[in-house]
């Protein structure tokens, strides 16, 4: 359902009109990045629209990704929670490619929010923050930690019965599970897994170690976003945002931002305990 | 920065969270509510020992959590079902008197 960065896209093998699996015709795209690309679809013996993530490549070459997906799509199935992605489906196309079906989202993410709000009002912010709260704490029962919370990997999707608004975690597929190894892939092409502004700092040492602590930073980051209408942390890149956090700045106070926070706030500095 | 001094739980920021929320804003009950833990998905198929280990009754270790409101209504449903008992019982009683008044004649 995410952009994900990549060198080179590789074209969508299917087009508008086309059937995979003999029960999906695809429409349009809906958003692509350099691994895979997310397709409007109809699900032909029920009548539902559905969203079909396909790995752009086949084969070998798409192993790493495949298995990101493919991984991603067990993970995400296991969940119970409205604010995680619901997994429909999942098999291989007749011409080899990987497909993973889900339920079809209507919205903006975060980012694209912010882009366009800069700030959210504080209810609204906090009602945010605590749906994403509720995913991660069900990621966080199972033994799964995200590693990768952002603004972009939360969507702001509207409920068909009332238009509401809801959030949903997006993107399990760099997430750690305990008591199994990491994903090789990751998103920097280093060791390192995570996003600039977001990330935890044990993130830069230890990703394949890290708990839920990890995904409570990255969640405070974003909530001071949406209030401060900047993360805490800027950087442009992982190693700007290490020399950041290594600095041991604080963030501004948040109320010195945003007058109408309430003086008693965990978010002046990510995830810190009161 | 350290992670041992920081909010350990997804849980408890979200308690913090929930503080600064109206009394009434269903999320507060959400979070204010207990949270039973789901297994892990690494954890390993529970041992035949395990599984055919016998279970404790119910009413032991196992905590029934009363709030006000809950309490309240347990109060009206007994109230409601006294009352329909003595409806009953005081029905009874007048038929009763009626047939032995008939008796009498």
């Amino acid at each position: 359902m995410t952009d994900e960065g990549g060198p080179r896209r590789a074209p969508l093998p299917f087009g508008p009109g086309d059937v995979v699996a003999g029960r999906y015709r695809l429409e349009e795209a809906i958003g692509a990045g350099g691994m895979s690309a997310v397709v409007a679809a109809t699900h032909l013996l029920l009548d539902e629209r559905v969203a079909l993530k396909f790995v752009l490549r086949a084969g070998e070459r798409a192993a790493g990704a495949t298995e990101r997906l493919l991984r991603e799509a067990r993970i995400t199935a296991k969940f119970g929670s409205p604010h995680v992605v619901r997994v429909l489906d999942a098999g291989i196309a007749s011409s080899g490619h990987l497909f993973v079906v889900m339920e079809l989202l209507r919205g903006e993410d975060l980012r694209q929010r912010l882009a366009t709000t800069r700030r959210l009002p504080l209810a609204t912010a906090l009602e945010y923050t605590l749906e994403a709260c509720d995913a991660l704490a069900e990621a966080h029962s199972l033994g799964v930690v995200h590693r990768d919370v952002k603004p972009s990997n939360l969507y702001l999707a509207a409920r068909t019965r009332d238009a509401r608004e809801v959030i949903k975690v997006l993107d399990f597929g760099v997430s750690k599970i305990s008591g199994s190894p990491s994903p090789g892939g990751d998103l920097t092409g280093s060791n390192v897994v995570g996003s600039p502004c977001y990330m935890a700092p044990e993130q830069f040492s230890a990703s394949g170690r890290v708990d839920g602590r990890a995904d409570v930073w990255s969640l405070a980051a974003v909530l001071f976003e949406c209030l401060a209408g900047s993360p805490p942390y800027r950087a442009r890149t992982l190693s700007e945002y290490g020399v950041v956090l290594g600095a041991g700045q604080r963030p501004p106070p948040l109320r010195a931002l945003r007058g109408d926070v309430p003086g008693r706030s965990t978010t002046s500095s990510p995830g810190r305990s009161r | 920065m350290n992670p041992a001094e920081r909010t350990a739980t997804i849980e408890a920021f979200a308690r913090d969270l929930v503080a600064f929320l109206p009394r009434k804003h269903p999320l507060r009950a959400q979070w204010l509510a207990p949270l039973e833990p789901p297994e892990p998905l690494h954890a390993k198929p529970a041992a035949a020992t395990a599984r055919s280990a016998p279970r404790p009754p119910r009413s032991e270790g196992s905590i029934t959590r009363v709030t006000p409101r809950s309490a309240l209504l347990n109060a009206i449903e007994a109230a409601r079902r006294w009352r329909l008992l003595l409806l009953f019982a005081a029905l009874a009683t007048a038929l009763a008197t009626a047939a032995g008044l008939r008796a009498l004649r």
